[in-house]
């Protein structure tokens, strides 16, 4: 069965973007546009990946990491960071303390996330 | 204490004192010249005197007229200085001079009478009571003239002596002063300056006196805090908008890739090219974004790394691979000599940055079917890092110039190789933050090679 993703970005552009793209290299995708709507979507349904945008209203994508963390059913969710905001502007806290799986800088390279994708769901 | 006033009262107290020595030097001349002339006009008297009673006894022997005119004459000029001279101590010997004149009068007067050796005995006599009253009198003068004399000479010396001291000393303390007040906080406030100016505005100008330097300071202080709020602003304004920036290009680059990649369905060759020019602009433009938001990091010394223990060597191994594609449309071949070396502490993201931009420079300015030599080894406390090329080269003028922003000295024929011209400036400031070096060396005509350290230790 297909490997499954789901991606969590407020701009409708980027969500659509990526999801042709992964779409493109066989897995499943599914989106969601604010944090609210892919906590409740993780907790309907497992995902082998959740790719995550952090600059976004109402809830940040660290937030729901946070969130994801905390829940007991979720804490060992994949989660990788997707966002403009680059690793030293995050700080480092944020990858000990959340331990995302990756972080993958806005705009992506199609054949370096491509390479790194593969990696994480092999 | 303002210094302007301490400098006043300084000056105040000094020029006061030199001008009362002054005063008692000049005081003292003018008493050696007075008592000089007293003495002069004693001895003058004194000789006056003995030569009258030589005249006197002349006469009395050979009894010529030539001998009366000359003792009046003699007389008269000397009675001339006498009556010049103050009263006071002079007076007796003026009465007793006028009576030399009576007296003598009377002895020429008595010889023309019979009969007058007896009295003529008493009137000599007398006479010479008289001129060896004055002679003692004026020798006395002459004498306490000249003592008082010496010690005036004395007083305008010494006087002269502690002007000349007051003088060294207020000098000295006026050196002194601006050494430890004025130069020396001077010096810290251009220090602090520079550090300011290099980008640290945490710095803080430590002067805390009451004075205009301290007043400069402080002023200084207030301007770095508003330019650190300032600058603060600044850099929130360029993170957002960069960020901003970044959002739209990413599903365009994204679209872009997919469709050259042919994912979206095969492409005709001007379809190919025109997704091509879009990608390629795209990729440029956030190329820019990232390096005007990398360099303002820089500049305000706000760049972060993010550190871990690694090979270097693994790190130049996988930029070369990355740049090969690149390399490849130009049949450039890398030739690298990467020594065993130990795991280092460095932003491994960072450090590919700078290679990657060694590495594109190198590929830029080399010719068709070139080699680029890539090495890296240690060096003392450092491992050094070396990318050269056989490109056109930089002229000596221009070798500095390479590391600051915006500053792009490429050779004509490859001017359409766009770059951000910021490209060395963060090299520079990701080598420096890592406590490395970078420099370039180049023979014009002959190639280039920029090398870099970076401490194995990091302090």
């Amino acid at each position: 069965m297909a490997k499954k993703i789901l991606i969590v970005d407020d701009e409708k552009d980027i969500l659509e973007s990526m999801e042709m793209l992964i779409k493109n290299i066989g897995y499943e995708v599914k989106t969601a546009n604010n944090g609210k709507q892919a906590l409740a979507m993780l907790k309907k349904e497992s995902f082998d990946l959740v790719l995550l945008d952090i600059l976004m209203p109402q809830m940040s994508g660290r937030e729901l990491l946070e969130k994801i963390r905390a829940d007991p059913k979720l804490k060992k969710q994949k989660v990788a960071f997707l966002s403009v905001v680059c690793l030293s502007e995050s700080g480092k806290d944020v990858m000990k303390r959340l331990k995302p799986i990756d972080y993958f800088q806005k705009p992506i390279d199609v054949a370096d996330f491509k390479k790194r994708l593969k990696g994480i769901l092999k | 204490m303002k210094i302007k006033a301490r400098l006043l009262i300084g000056a105040g107290i000094s020029i006061s004192l030199v001008l009362l020595f002054s005063l008692m030097v000049y005081v003292s001349f003018n008493e050696v010249a007075e008592e000089n002339e007293r003495e002069l006009t004693a001895h003058e008297i004194h000789k006056t005197v003995s030569e009258l009673d030589i005249i006197m006894y002349e006469y009395l022997t050979y009894r010529e007229e030539r001998m009366l005119q000359q003792w009046n004459s003699k007389y008269d000029s000397t009675a001339e200085i006498i009556e010049k001279a103050p009263e006071g101590e002079w007076k007796v010997i003026k009465l007793n001079y006028d009576d030399l004149k009576e007296l003598f009068s009377k002895i020429t007067a008595n010889y023309e009478k019979e009969d007058n050796s007896e009295l003529e005995e008493r009137l000599v006599a007398e006479f010479l009571i008289k001129s060896h009253a004055i002679i003692s009198d004026s020798s006395t003068i002459a004498e306490e003239a000249y003592n008082n004399a010496i010690l005036a000479q004395k007083t305008a010396n010494n006087s002269m002596v502690i002007t000349f001291i007051i003088l060294v000393v207020a000098l000295m303390g006026v050196s002194l002063y601006t050494a430890r007040r004025i130069t020396e906080p001077l010096y810290k406030l251009a220090k602090g300056t520079k550090i300011i100016g290099k980008g640290d505005l945490k710095h803080v100008i430590d002067i805390k006196s009451r004075d205009e330097i301290g007043e400069l300071a402080s002023a200084f202080n207030q301007m770095t805090n508003d330019l650190k709020e300032l600058d603060i602003l600044k850099t929130q304004f360029l993170t957002t908008t960069s960020h901003e920036l970044k959002t739209p290009i990413t599903p365009i680059i994204i679209q872009s890739q997919m469709l050259l990649e042919g994912s979206l369905g095969h492409l005709t060759k001007k379809q190919k090219k025109s997704a091509d020019i879009i990608l390629r602009n795209m990729e440029h433009l956030n190329k820019l974004i990232s390096d005007i938001l990398d360099i303002s990091k820089i500049q305000s010394a706000r760049l972060k790394l993010v550190s871990s223990k690694a090979q270097i060597g693994v790190c130049i191994k996988e930029t070369i691979e990355n740049m090969k594609p690149a390399a490849n449309q130009k049949k450039i071949i890398f030739i690298t000599k990467i020594a065993a070396l130990p795991k280092i502490t460095f932003d491994k993201g960072r450090i590919e940055q700078v290679l990657t931009n060694l590495i594109n420079n190198a590929i830029k300015f080399t010719p068709e079917k070139g080699k680029i030599m890539i090495e890296s080894a240690k060096q003392g406390d450092s491992i050094i890092v070396k990318v050269k090329d056989i490109g056109m080269g930089i002229k000596k003028e221009n070798l500095n110039k390479i590391f600051k922003p915006f500053a792009q000295v490429a050779p004509s024929y490859a001017i359409n190789q766009k770059g951000t011209g910021l490209g060395l400036a963060i090299c520079k400031g990701i080598i420096g933050k890592h406590g490395g070096k970078i420099w370039a060396e180049s023979t014009f005509g002959k190639g280039s090679t920029f090398s870099f350290t970076l401490p194995i230790k990091r302090r």
